[in-house]
């Protein structure tokens, strides 16, 4: 924080951190550490799940410091980190066969469409209590995206991560990761149709 | 820019990724485009309305991540620390400079080792075992008298030997069990060549190959009895040594028949001896000196008639190995009727001596009585009687040292059975003794070589064997 700009880009945070500037790193967890919970939380979707790999997250960080050029981008280091801990989180639940863990995130299982989901409140737009059942609603829309297209959204959105950068933090090709994000965009687009119409109508 | 080329720009031009010439030539189409606009208007009020809501930091997310990094942070600087050393380490050690030192420090230490191995050698050996190989099917030429080293110890070729009074008879013959010993080196055509160093074969090659260069003998043997080395050359030798050992050891003649046998020796001696035999090494160097007496008259017989074998003179050989053969070396009984079968009485006479050998040496059982047999049939097959090599041969081809000539003799026996046939068919052909020379001849000599390795069951006295040492 005491270089010359009021915000020194990540690399260059770290840059300070490996030279034993602990002050540097904390910037760097500050900074991150929201968009991460939230990255980890809507893949986890158990909040002690998220802070865990949060945590670890930057554990690792500090581990392969060494390691770090100054070449590459901060957030594409340690979005694969947690990336890679939240797969394997999944994969630990999948094999432990864990269900009450996926219905601690409030989902259903797989029962209702994305139809379906956004078909009942319809009802309660008129009630006025849009504000919180939107976003309950599209919290919803995305824990159904698919895996592939839920973390590209999520990085896109919530990380502000561009294209380039999810591409290789998720190893596919760039067109990939747009198609992935633009069939996302689609389905809730789909799934907010009501609410994108209302929305439209308050203005 | 039509609708095909903004469909891939969609994405970009909704986060603003592209630069600005692209992007307003999107906007440009867009605003001339209802369809494109559309796409790209319903995408931006999703984007606008699908926000995702943030959850609230964890109370003291931020304290336990940085906690949890100082735990991290504590190990950190001792692996750092520990790579960069070893990344350090790794740079010198890639440098030219560190690779020439090491080169530079290994010849240091070899060379040292050259020169200790010599050192002890010289010093040490009880006894020095000497072979040189014998090119097959040829005399051998006076220049081996030069390069045996006298005083060798070996007496390998003691029938070439014109004072082997003071040779001892601790011999490994090519051939013999020496070789098999050594590593079964290759007995060429060059004497110097098919000389093998059968007992340093454990001790360390340099200094073996240095014996070599500097002597002429690759086969100097040394059963390195020097104190100081006693233990390390006991541990280092191996079978090798073990071999020699034991047949120095050894000196009735019945062992010599089995210290003839390439294969079988070596086993021979261990089933003997085992590795008790090595400890007390200067007890075993001095045998009973009556032994040693009349060991060396018996060899001294059997080296007179090795050397007028060698010279060709057969009628002198087989004096000189029947009165060798008195004191019932059955060796020199089989080089008597190898002498008779290449001298003038040729196969018909020798067969019966071949016969009496074999008998003597318990049939095909021991290495002499198998060669004695091997002999007998080779004669017989250049005598035309076929049927009765036939017999002999197939006896042989289970006896484990005599098998594969014994087969290969099979095999001349069926080309000749085979010409014979034809020349039947011919005319009636007598038996051809005229070819009986030629081919024994070759086996006998190439095998010869073998023979003196009899002797490395007579024992060395310590006294030779210093002597012995010093090429």
């Amino acid at each position: 924080m005491s270089g010359p700009r009021t915000d020194p880009p990540d690399e260059t945070l770290m840059l300070r951190y490996q030279q034993g500037d602990r002050a540097a790193f904390t910037v760097l967890v500050r900074r991150h550490q929201g968009a991460l919970f939230n990255f980890a939380f809507r893949q986890v979707r158990v909040p002690q799940l998220a802070e865990d790999v949060v945590q670890e997250t930057f554990v690792r960080v500090v581990q392969n410091a060494a390691d770090f050029k100054h070449e590459a981008r901060f957030t594409t280091w340690v979005y694969t980190i947690t990336r890679n801990l939240c797969i394997d989180q999944l994969r630990k639940r999948a094999l432990r066969k864990h269900p009450s863990l996926d219905q601690a995130s409030g989902e259903e299982g797989d029962g209702p469409t994305l139809g379906e989901q956004t078909a009942d409140p319809r009802a309660s737009v008129e009630r006025e209590a849009t504000g919180t059942e939107l976003k309950e609603r599209i919290a919803r829309a995305v824990d159904t995206l698919p895996d592939e297209q839920r973390e590209v959204f999520l990085m896109r959105e919530v990380a502000n991560l561009p294209f380039k950068e999810i591409a290789e933090i998720t190893n596919v090709p760039e067109n990939t990761v747009k198609s992935r994000m633009r069939y996302a965009l689609e389905r809730l687009q789909e799934a907010l149709a009501e609410y994108e119409e209302y929305a439209r109508a308050l203005r | 820019m039509d609708c095909e080329k903004f469909e891939p720009l969609l994405l970009d031009e909704l986060y603003g990724e592209l630069d600005e010439v692209t992007s307003a030539a999107v906007k440009r189409h867009v605003s001339g485009c209802a369809r494109c606009a559309s796409i790209l208007n319903g995408m931006k009020s999703t984007r606008r309305l699908a926000v995702l809501p943030t959850l609230d930091l964890p109370d003291g997310l931020e304290d336990r991540i940085l906690a949890s990094v100082k735990e991290a942070q504590k190990v950190v600087p001792i692996q750092s620390r520990a790579s960069r050393a070893l990344s350090w380490a790794g740079s010198w050690a890639m440098r030219p400079q560190t690779a020439m030192a090491a080169v530079f420090l290994l010849m240091i230490g070899t060379s040292a080792f050259v020169i200790r191995s010599r050192h002890s050698s010289e010093h040490a050996a009880a006894v020095s075992i000497t072979e040189q190989g014998v090119p097959a099917g040829q005399s051998a030429p006076s220049d081996d008298h030069e390069s045996l080293d006298s005083k060798a110890a070996a007496a390998a070729h003691g029938p070439n030997q014109p004072a082997p009074i003071t040779a001892p008879p601790v011999a490994a013959a090519p051939g013999g069990p020496v070789a098999s010993a050594g590593g079964a080196l290759a007995f060429g055509g060059d004497p110097m060549a098919g000389t093998i160093d059968g007992i340093t074969a454990g001790k360390g090659r340099v200094g073996a190959n240095a014996k070599e260069d500097n002597s002429g003998l690759l086969g100097s043997a040394l059963l390195a009895a020097d104190d100081k080395n006693k233990d390390e050359a006991q541990g280092a030798r191996g079978g090798a040594g073990g071999t020699l050992e034991k047949k120095r050891a050894a000196s009735p003649p019945s062992d010599i028949s089995n210290a003839a046998a390439p294969a079988g020796a070596p086993v021979a001696a261990a089933d003997r001896g085992g590795d008790r035999d090595f400890a007390p090494r200067s007890q075993t160097v001095a045998p009973p000196a009556t032994k040693s007496a009349q060991d060396q008259q018996q060899l001294d017989g059997f080296s007179a008639g090795m050397a007028a074998y060698r010279s060709r003179n057969f009628a002198e050989a087989t004096r000189q190995f029947d009165s060798a053969a008195r004191s019932g070396d059955q060796n020199a009984s089989l080089w008597a009727a190898k002498s008779v079968k290449d001298g003038n009485g040729g196969c018909s006479a020798a067969i019966p001596r071949f016969d009496a050998v074999a008998q003597r040496s318990g049939g095909s059982g021991s290495w002499v009585g198998s060669e004695a047999q091997l002999e007998a049939a080779r004669c017989q097959i250049s005598m035309g009687q076929l049927d009765a090599a036939r017999d002999r041969l197939a006896k042989l081809t289970s006896v484990p040292s005599h098998a594969a000539p014994a087969q290969q003799a099979l095999n001349e026996l069926n080309q000749v059975a085979s010409k014979r046939e034809a020349e039947r068919a011919k005319s009636s052909a007598g038996a051809g003794g005229g070819g009986g020379m030629a081919r024994p001849a070759a086996p006998a000599p190439a095998r010869a070589p073998a023979k003196p390795a009899a002797t490395a069951g007579k024992p060395a006295s310590a006294d030779d064997a210093n002597k012995a040492s010093g090429f």
